[in-house]
């Protein structure tokens, strides 16, 4: 299970010429850091992880407000329609993104949004899943406490804001952490909302790099490293939410 | 609040949102309008500062726009070719004259033309009219909601200012066209000089700015700046494909006889048919989602209670709907056009792109390329499965596993995907040096045809495997271990107690992996974009890959929307078999 992630380290080190032997070598015999410098640098990868980043974090809050706001409704409070609602929102998922892609893609640019965080933000602001999951998660939260707010004279936004969503914390970190995860992951759509070398997310600045560095395997790997190293230091930190919310989806 | 009061407001607020959507699509219709008048007159300015370099006669301006024109010797160093700019009461065309030697400037020619309004009168009354209406239609929901009157009068009275809005600017359309038509024959037969043009390639072009067919007496075609199909098109007199006939004006030319033109209307791209429409089909949904309130008017808690849940859902909603169906729409909108990012003209084609789709080998190839690569998800589920069996008690290795076998799942896809391309390299891969130490291979992996899908499939189990894993963890977990003892005591093995305790028990957790990582296998980018580009031999082109490299390799937007759609319309029949058949299995065991 880990060796791609030991190949991927090990090939990193090697020297250019190194890589191409049969059978190959195991470990690097002389470690060539100087891979990931002249990899990094080929490249503004410092600017791909800025750009990453705060894609990232912009879906994220997004993410959070849409879901919180919509699964507090579809769980908490009555209104004509609820589950048939709902069950047209879960339809949603089936949809796939390519064919949205297209008609997002000519709406930005038409509003002027091609090429900026704005347009490659903007569309990715709601999870059908990530509402799913907190309308889950609201569902198995005691009334108690939201109707003793209620019988004090509390309106429902505030009842959300102060007794609700304190409550939700943890399906709340793990929303952001699955939005976060998808949205760095996320290929298709920084590839055509973004232009400028400038603009790139980290995947599409390393898919490019592959393309151009297609003999280099050291400096290629050198670049997944870097790619991967970062998700994972945060997902060792995080492993628990990973989990909960994963066996949280599986519960219906 | 009175019930009463509360209704008034009710329908207040319907009319108030029809009037918006009415005022809304007057508006675009204005616009419409406004930019086919800019277009025509920087053609025509186009028109009269070419004619006045090729000929320097004045009397043809003349003959041609009258008084419109004026030529001073002021020289405007921010305009070059022809613009057009807003002045008061109109619009005037700028652009720059140069000597003979086209080189210096040696003034400045301007157009003027008074655009007229022709929706302005139609806003007006649309306005009155639903006012008028809505006050007629506020006594009758106040004496009783009518079910089946009033959504009636609601359509009609969006539709029909709508539509007279839509009518309006495609008279606009027309008369550009045809005027354009006529500067050009005008031009044309009053300066025997511009003939010559005609023989220059492109030279026509030029005169006219206007793509258009000049037909002789006979029919025969003497000069066409269109392409061969929409030249025959118009020779047969026929529609060249486009919502709007195409205008023909005749005209005789000395030497040549008579001459038709017969023009494309390409203000097309300013049509404002579907804007209109969505307009009225926005406003009207939004006045009957009001209008559904209205039952709740008279229990004023269920009322404010609705109220309250909309807020909430308001910002997921909105943005579902500006980013996701209404794009679905739009899609299947671009879906029936020949749309392309490069081409202006984007012209009607109905299901010609869906009827080339269906025909098409290459596309079907995608699509058996899709099924083949689905069959990883029910052998990585088998793998889940198991590992899910092996540590599903609690304890520190398990998590430390579970950890490691999730890793694949949340790291970067592309990343990912270089590294199992070199693992999986012809020579110096990892995966052929293990197979040659037990004697076997090589294999080419992704450069042979037979094995590239494979490989992208073992890559992908590896993937999703732990994800699977997790899930049935907790799937297992649910299980009630009593049952586990009843069998034991029933003197069932494991494998009895595996398929008739743990298989029922897990049921729901089968289904949703199953039915989740299908529709996800579908649409699988990533892998194939960065490890194989749809190769060797169009062996991994899988759908999605397929669309894009349509889209924004090709530029063929119209097919790619369409094929998009086929995509959906199979995962939406794969999903729905999925729930007919398996989930009454499901439902049956329980």
């Amino acid at each position: 299970m880990l060796v791609p992630f030991f190949w991927m380290v090990s090939t990193s080190l090697m020297d250019e010429l190194e890589v191409y032997r049969f059978p190959p070598r195991v470990l690097p015999t002389d470690p060539q850091w100087g891979n990931y410098a002249g990899a990094l640098t080929a490249r503004p990868f410092g600017r791909y992880f800025l750009n990453s980043l705060v894609f990232a974090t912009g879906v994220v809050l997004g993410q959070l407000l849409t879901a919180a706001t919509a699964g507090y409704a579809f769980a908490k409070l009555a209104f004509r329609g609820r589950e048939r609602i709902f069950l047209l929102v879960l339809s949603t998922m089936m949809v796939p993104t390519v064919v949205v892609l297209i008609p997002r893609f000519l709406l930005i640019d038409r509003l002027g949004w091609g090429d900026t965080y704005v347009g490659l933000i903007s569309t990715e602001l709601v999870s059908v899943w990530g509402i799913f999951l907190m309308r889950q998660y609201f569902r198995s939260v005691p009334r108690e406490l939201e109707d003793a707010a209620r019988i004090d004279g509390a309106s429902e936004w505030r009842i959300f804001w102060t007794v609700s969503l304190p409550l939700a914390k943890p399906a709340l970190a793990t929303i952001g952490l699955f939005a976060f995860i998808d949205a760095w992951k996320n290929l298709l759509w920084p590839l055509i909302a973004t232009r400028s070398m400038a603009m790139r997310t980290v995947e599409v600045g390393i898919a490019s790099f592959h393309g151009v560095y297609v003999m280099n395997w050291p400096y290629q790997m050198a670049a997944a490293v870097t790619a991967i190293v970062p998700i994972m230091i945060l997902f060792v930190f995080t492993q628990r939410y990973f989990v909960q919310g994963i066996q949280l989806t599986g519960f219906k | 609040m009175t019930a009463r009061g509360r209704r008034a407001v009710l329908a207040g607020l319907v009319w108030l949102v029809l009037a918006v959507a009415v005022v809304a699509g007057t508006l675009v219709a204005r616009a419409a309008a406004r930019r086919a008048a800019v277009d025509l007159l920087r053609a025509e300015t186009g028109v009269a500062v070419e004619l006045l370099r090729e000929t320097g006669r004045a009397d043809a301006l003349d003959h041609l726009f009258g008084s419109r024109w004026a030529l001073s010797d002021d020289v405007d160093l921010s305009v070059d070719e022809a613009i057009v700019r807003r002045t008061d009461g109109g619009l005037t065309g700028v652009a720059a004259v140069y000597d003979a030697d086209a080189w210096s400037r040696v003034g400045t020619l301007r157009l003027t033309a008074t655009p007229q309004r022709p929706t302005d009168g139609t806003t007006a009354a649309a306005v009155v009219a639903v006012a008028l209406l809505g006050i007629i239609a506020m006594g009758w929901t106040r004496a009783r909601s009518s079910r089946v009157r009033w959504p009636v009068v609601a359509a009609v009275v969006t539709a029909v200012p709508l539509a007279a809005a839509g009518r309006s600017v495609h008279r606009t359309l027309e008369d550009a066209t045809s005027t354009r038509l006529e500067v050009a024959a005008n031009a044309l037969r009053s300066v025997p000089d511009l003939q010559a043009l005609i023989a220059e390639p492109g030279g026509v072009y030029r005169v006219a700015q206007l793509p258009f067919v000049a037909f002789d007496r006979r029919g025969d075609v003497i000069l066409s700046t269109l392409s061969t199909t929409v030249t025959a098109r118009l020779g047969e007199g026929r529609p060249a494909g486009g919502r709007l006939e195409a205008d023909r004006v005749t005209y005789a030319i000395a030497d040549v006889g008579p001459v038709r033109l017969a023009g494309l209307p390409y203000e097309h791209t300013h049509d404002p048919t579907v804007p209109l429409i969505a307009i009225g089909l926005i406003g009207l949904a939004l006045a009957a989602a009001i209008a559904s309130l209205a039952r709740l008017v008279d229990t004023p808690r269920a009322f404010r209670r609705t109220v309250t849940a909309w807020s909430f859902l308001a910002p997921a909603f909105l943005h579902l709907g500006i980013f996701s169906i209404g794009p679905l729409l739009f899609a299947a909108w671009l879906s029936l056009h020949r749309w392309s990012l490069i081409d202006a003209a984007r012209p009607f084609v109905g299901l010609a792109n869906y009827a080339a789709i269906l025909t098409d080998p290459s596309w079907w190839n995608t699509v058996q390329n899709t099924a083949v690569f689905t069959l990883h998800v029910p052998i990585a589920m088998a793998v889940a499965l198991g590992l899910a069996l092996l540590a599903h008690r609690p304890g520190r290795g398990v998590v430390l596993l579970r950890a490691v076998f999730f890793l694949p799942s949340v790291t970067s896809l592309v990343a990912i995907a270089i590294v199992w391309q070199w693992m999986l390299h012809d020579e110096y891969g990892f995966l052929n040096w293990v197979l040659s130490l037990v004697g076997l291979g090589p294999v080419r992996w992704l450069t042979s045809p037979d094995t590239a899908l494979l490989a992208i499939m073992l890559m992908s189990v590896w993937l999703i495997v732990g994800y699977q894993m997790v899930l049935f963890q907790a799937g297992l977990a649910a299980v009630r271990l009593d049952l586990y003892d009843a069998a034991r005591i029933d003197g069932a093995g494991p494998w009895r107690r595996f398929v008739h305790v743990t298989l029922p028990g897990l049921r729901h957790t089968l289904f949703f992996v199953f039915v989740t990582s299908v529709i996800g296998s579908f649409q699988i980018f990533g892998a194939v974009y960065v490890m194989t580009e749809g190769g060797p031999l169009h062996s991994t082109d899988v759908a999605v890959f397929h669309i894009y490299e349509e889209a924004w390799e090709f530029f063929r937007f119209g097919n790619a929307a369409a094929m998009s759609w086929v995509l959906f319309a199979i995962i939406f029949v794969v999903t729905w078999l999925q729930f007919r058949v398996l989930e009454r299995r499901v439902e049956e065991g329980s």
